[in-house]
């Protein structure tokens, strides 16, 4: 008998030689052996799910092919059929009328649930219940069969074992990897807006979410100043921030971080902070809402871990673009500077040619500047050009680009706009400038009216030049200078009257 | 080619799709096709794992799944649009109720082609009935009146171990959500609002109807958790009543049973009956190597006569509309029963969130099943699950706004 089942031990262990990537897989290897060597008609494997008080039926083996089922049956633990079960590994299936007998499986899962690891729960076993059955009475179960049956639900416990500890592995070397490439992403973006659209990208390519989530605030005031999603379709979108969500880091840290009350503190959902020292940078959250799928323990930490990287990237990017901001716009006036401007304007005549578009530039100067800057002082002076600056800034579209060419000489760049378009926009400007009031601490009291003359020369009509269009902006400008000032002229319109 | 689908028709499954398959197969020698059997369950999660698996060993090419999950499919990238595949192909000829869950939203690309479809009604043993009336259809037109026979048939077969007036039809043993939704629908509640931009489940008429179905095993009317004979309890007796699709009859309708059972609507617990249909869709796993052969699949296995070759063989009916009224018609038994349960068909909504609603709702039933088998159970855990569960439905539509 012992002969017997060693050989039955061995037949079954080389079967379950391979390495399988899942205990699905393996026991769809591994029952229908099983049921073959036993004589049995049916075999069964159940999950049991100690806390919710239910066996929950996995896989069925009949007839050679498995299934991949799912019936829940209420145990109560402390039964005496149940307590048998667990101090003899096996006992007889009640309320029957053919043969079946449970086997207990028990296993240690590598991982801990995210309660566990709350509680500091050390304990991670897990049990599972093989049922075998016979369909005809006459075939009962021996006790050296049922000897056997232990013996082999013994080695499959160590294969679900080594198989638990497999697929533990190799969640863990991918996780490394996507790690791996997020820092890449970090490395290679530089531009915060780059950079929040790649970490959301990466993280959804590489790990298992719904719904990435990443709000940011400003770290001198703790307010909320953008935030960013992806969903499980890849598509990064930015997060309405007028809408019902925390409005700052502290709201945040008493648990407002943007997402339902109800999903709170369960395992659907991971918020994290993004914390730089003692700079406050914003949170991301995580979550499975759609799914319903716990977020893994080791998903958490490895974020936790990573966190810390996605902040200094994060602040880095900030930083690139504070360095930027200083080096392609004038302190004073904030508008752009030349070099940039025409980097900027000669990509924008580039893509005007490709698409048959028209583009209108207008060069402007302040009049009387010098007069205004001998007269009250050079504060006065900075003051002016700042007010209209703002005019400016506060009238074009975000695809305009304002600069300061120059002294009081500003151009403005006009994608896709036409002269009679870039006529009412230079009429607009104008009547904004000439409302400015002038703070009377630089005037000593006096009412300074301001007005501006304006050149405009329209690309593809007036030249197709970059620097010809400049300076046909600037012959309308001098037209105009020339009579009188304070208003605009077209070089279209103009050029044959009386300019040179 | 890896064919993934759900076991509708239990240990079954498999050996009947091999059968429908064999004629595919025969006209593409080369070609080799896996069927995996997956439980609703494990097909949902593997849903959303999917898409980091593909192109990897044992990702599927083909999937069958339940038609509202489509929006959430292709939300997710995870399926290939059929039209670009295939320019000509329609969906003009499939029932009226499948077509919406077939297309990308606001496009008129197809993703999802309907296989078949079923019903869920009330089954009964006749002669069970008229033990305890005369009048079993008028009895069971009614909630109320489906509750008292069952209360007339607990005490008439108090005798019998183990009897339960209900067979209860969940593969899990709980409490079917999907059973459930005739009796909200009949009382007026929804899981959307009609916009489909708010939750339904908050409302009073949600909850009394889920409070319906809940009753059945509250009372001790239909077994729960429980460990079930593999033949089921009707044809062994221990049954007289069964709401189910249509497909849960191939249990004891294939034996040659000395009984009859009779189709009639869920009862209604409103006004009117209204019976839940529910579709199967198919699918192909985006950017995988077996397209072509996969779309000739889909093709191939919505064909009329394969629709009324697959409805025959499982009892479930045809999604095309020529091959339905044929198969209908074929048999004078399916249309007096069942004329009436279709005209008070109804479904869910395909939007994103409807499978993830449907997973809420299975939670509740859950819970609810595990407190009643524990004698926990109270109207209070019912209404502050539901309470929990609106705000994050409200949440989720808020997120995935359509």
């Amino acid at each position: 008998m012992q002969n017997k089942r060693s050989l039955l031990l061995y037949n079954f262990y080389q079967g379950l030689s391979d390495r399988f990537t899942s205990i699905d897989r393996l026991l769809s290897h591994a029952l229908p052996v099983l049921a073959g060597y036993l004589g049995a008609d049916r075999v069964l494997f159940f999950d049991w799910k100690e806390e919710k008080s239910i066996i929950s039926l996995k896989t069925l083996c009949q007839k050679g092919k498995c299934y991949d089922l799912q019936e829940d049956v209420f145990v109560d633990r402390y039964s005496p059929e149940v307590i048998k079960l667990l101090q003899d590994g096996y006992m007889f299936s009640p309320g029957l009328d053919y043969p079946a007998v449970y086997v207990l499986v028990k296993w240690r899962s590598p991982q801990g649930s995210f309660e566990a690891l709350a509680s500091g729960r050390r304990d991670r076993s897990r049990y599972g219940v093989i049922r075998v059955e016979r369909f005809k009475k006459s075939k009962p179960f021996t006790q050296s069969e049922i000897e056997s049956l232990i013996a082999l639900c013994r080695e499959l416990s160590s294969k679900i074992n080594m198989t638990e500890i497999d697929h533990y592995n190799i969640s863990q070397l991918q996780r490394a990897q996507a790690l791996n490439d997020l820092a890449r992403v970090f490395a290679t973006s530089i531009r915060l807006r780059d950079s929040l659209i790649e970490i959301l990208k990466s993280i959804q390519k590489s790990f298992y979410f719904d719904r990435t989530s990443l709000y940011l605030v400003d770290p001198k005031t703790n307010e909320l100043q953008e935030a960013y999603s992806a969903d499980l379709s890849g598509e990064v979108k930015e997060i309405d921030i007028t809408a019902n969500l925390s409005k700052n880091f502290t709201s945040y840290c008493d648990g407002d971080y943007g997402i339902c009350p109800a999903v709170k503190g369960s395992d659907i959902v991971l918020t994290i902070p993004l914390t730089l020292q003692t700079k406050n940078l914003g949170w991301m959250v995580f979550d499975n809402m759609l799914s319903r799928m716990p977020i893994a323990t080791e998903d958490m930490l490895s974020l936790k871990q990573f966190s810390a990287q996605i902040a200094l990237a994060i602040d880095n990017a900030r930083l690139f673009e504070k360095v930027q901001e200083l080096s392609n716009y004038d302190e004073l006036t904030k508008l752009a500077l030349r070099r940039f401007f025409n980097e900027n304007l000669s990509q924008e005549i580039y893509r005007s040619k490709r698409f048959n578009l028209t583009l209108s530039l207008i060069l402007m100067d302040i009049d009387y500047f010098k007069t205004i800057n001998d007269t009250y002082g050079h504060l006065l002076g900075d003051e002016a050009l700042k007010e209209v600056s703002n005019v400016i800034l506060g009238s074009l579209r975000q695809t305009d680009l304002p600069c300061r060419y120059g002294g009081d000489e500003i151009v403005i760049m006009l994608p896709r706009t036409t002269g009679e378009e870039a006529k009412s926009i230079a009429k607009r400007l104008s009547e904004k400038v000439s409302a400015i009031k002038l703070n009377s601490k630089y005037t000593g009291g006096a009412d300074i009216k301001l007005s501006i003359s304006q050149g405009i020369a329209v690309f593809p009509y007036d030249t197709e030049d970059q620097s010809e269009l400049i300076k046909r902006a600037d012959e309308a400008l001098y037209y105009v200078k020339q009579h009188g000032r304070g208003f605009w002229a077209l070089y279209g319109d103009v050029k044959g009257g009386g300019i040179k | 080619m890896i064919f993934w689908m759900m076991p509708d028709n239990g240990t079954l499954t498999q050996r009947i799709t091999e059968k429908i398959l064999a004629g595919f197969k025969k006209h593409n020698p080369g070609l080799n096709i896996t069927i995996r059997v997956i439980n609703r369950r494990t097909l949902w999660t593997k849903m959303f794992t999917l898409k980091h698996e593909i192109g990897r060993a044992g990702c599927p090419d083909i999937i069958a799944f339940p038609h509202y999950w489509t929006g959430l499919l292709v939300k997710a990238n995870l399926l290939e649009n059929l039209t670009e595949l295939d320019k000509s192909l329609r969906v003009d000829n499939c029932l009226d109720p499948l077509k919406p869950f077939c297309y990308k939203k606001d496009t008129v690309d197809i993703y999802s082609y309907p296989w078949w479809m079923d019903i869920t009604a009330l089954h009964y043993r006749e002669d069970h009935l008229k033990l305890v009336t005369s009048k079993p259809e008028e009895l069971l037109s009614t909630w109320r009146g489906f509750l008292e026979a069952c209360a007339m048939l607990k005490d008439y077969f108090s005798g019998k171990e183990d009897y339960f007036p209900v067979q209860n039809n969940d593969l899990r043993g709980s409490l079917s959500y999907r059973s459930a939704l005739p009796c909200i629908w009949g009382r007026g509640g929804d899981i959307f609002d009609e916009t489909r931009t708010a939750s339904g489940l908050g409302t009073e008429a949600f909850r009394l109807g889920l409070q319906d179905f809940i009753d059945l095993a509250l009372k001790g009317y239909m077994p729960i958790l429980r460990e079930r004979s593999s033949n089921g309890a009707i044809s062994s007796g221990k049954s007289s009543m069964m709401i189910t699709r249509r497909q849960g009859l191939s249990m004891f309708e294939g034996k040659e049973s000395s009984f009859k059972v009779k189709t009639l609507p869920v009862p209604k617990t409103g006004r009117e009956h209204i019976n839940y249909l529910s579709g199967v869709n198919l699918g192909i796993v985006r950017g995988g190597a077996n397209i072509e052969h996969a779309l000739e699949l889909i093709k191939w296995l919505t064909r009329p006569e394969k629709q009324i070759e697959y409805a025959s063989i499982t009892e479930v009916f045809p999604a095309l509309e020529g091959s339905f009224e044929n198969f209908l018609l074929a048999s004078p038994h399916r249309i007096q029963n069942y004329a009436h349960i279709i005209a008070g068909a109804r479904t869910m909504s395909n939007h994103t969130a409807s499978g993830t609603v449907m997973e809420i709702l299975g939670n509740i039933m859950s819970k609810a099943a595990s407190a009643a088998v524990m004698n926990r159970y109270s109207g209070a855990i019912l209404e502050s699950e539901l309470k929990k569960a609106d705000a994050e439905v409200n949440n989720i539509l808020h997120l995935y706004n359509e």
